[in-house]
């Protein structure tokens, strides 16, 4: 346990670089990774056509609203 | 508002709001219900749209809130059918299908409010600010839902992995970070 914590104070440096290396790079690849999946996910159903049943719904716009 | 106008300002977020929708139904049927459901209710009330102001967040605000006030009631009952939670279209190609598959199932697993969050901020690019509005929530609220949702879904794609993986790892000498498995692996090229 208290060897466990001696590393952790010894590392504490490499830890500092850590954080300016995470500066300078962004954020670590598996965030990278699911950001990336997030956007393909929802850039799918963007680019999908859109359903005829919709867009006959807004074609009675005036109707509805007038 | 117009009519005409109204017409225009949902054609031109009708597909960010059936992605949207989506997200949240994870049915491309019942999101596009849903969608429509939206749509008739923003025509109804298209009085109380306050010109100037963000549409596509107004009608984003309108489709949640039929999602988490009545729609999902509707469907709760009925068990999510394992192939409702398939996308219908392939796998981007700079993917690894399988890992993306995985990616899309752990995503659909998430809470709803989770989902919400993740999509309006990590993929439609609202402000934290803005995505609080739309979900009626403080800021600090939606930080740590989105925040949240991420710890999660890493959790999930880890636990996938978790077998053959670990044991790779433990087998041998790795120099693999802790995040350096699972979700980042994939971002690895061979």
């Amino acid at each position: 346990m208290s060897e466990g914590k001696k590393k952790r104070s010894d590392s504490q440096p490499g830890k500092a670089e850590s954080n300016v290396r995470k500066r300078r790079l962004g954020p670590p690849p598996d965030e990278l990774w699911l950001e990336k999946n997030i956007k393909s996910m929802y850039r799918e159903v963007i680019e999908e056509p859109i359903p005829d049943e919709l867009l006959k719904i807004l074609d009675q716009v005036p109707k509805l609203d007038g | 508002m117009a009519s005409p106008a109204v017409k225009d300002e949902i054609l031109a977020c009708l597909p960010q709001l059936r992605a949207f929708a989506r997200s949240l139904a994870r049915d491309r049927d019942q999101a596009d219900d849903l969608v429509q459901d939206a749509i008739v209710r923003a025509i109804s009330s298209a009085c109380q749209y306050n010109p100037g102001t963000n549409f596509k967040a107004w009608m984003f605000t309108i489709l949640r809130n039929l999602y988490f006030n009545s729609f999902r009631r509707k469907y709760l009952m009925r068990p999510l059918d394992p192939s409702d939670l398939e996308t219908h279209s392939a796998a981007p190609t700079q993917l690894a299908g399988l890992d993306y598959r995985d990616f899309k199932r752990a995503f659909n697993e998430l809470p709803a409010d989770q989902r919400e969050a993740l999509v309006l901020v990590g993929a439609d690019g609202f402000k934290y600010e803005e995505a609080a509005a739309i979900s009626g929530c403080a800021v600090g609220t939606m930080k740590s839902r989105v925040s949240r949702a991420r710890r999660e879904l890493e959790a999930k794609l880890d636990m996938d992995r978790a077998g053959p993986r670990e044991r790779a790892i433990e087998g041998g000498s790795s120099d693999e970070g802790p995040r350096a498995g699972g979700v980042g692996r994939t971002v690895r090229r061979q």
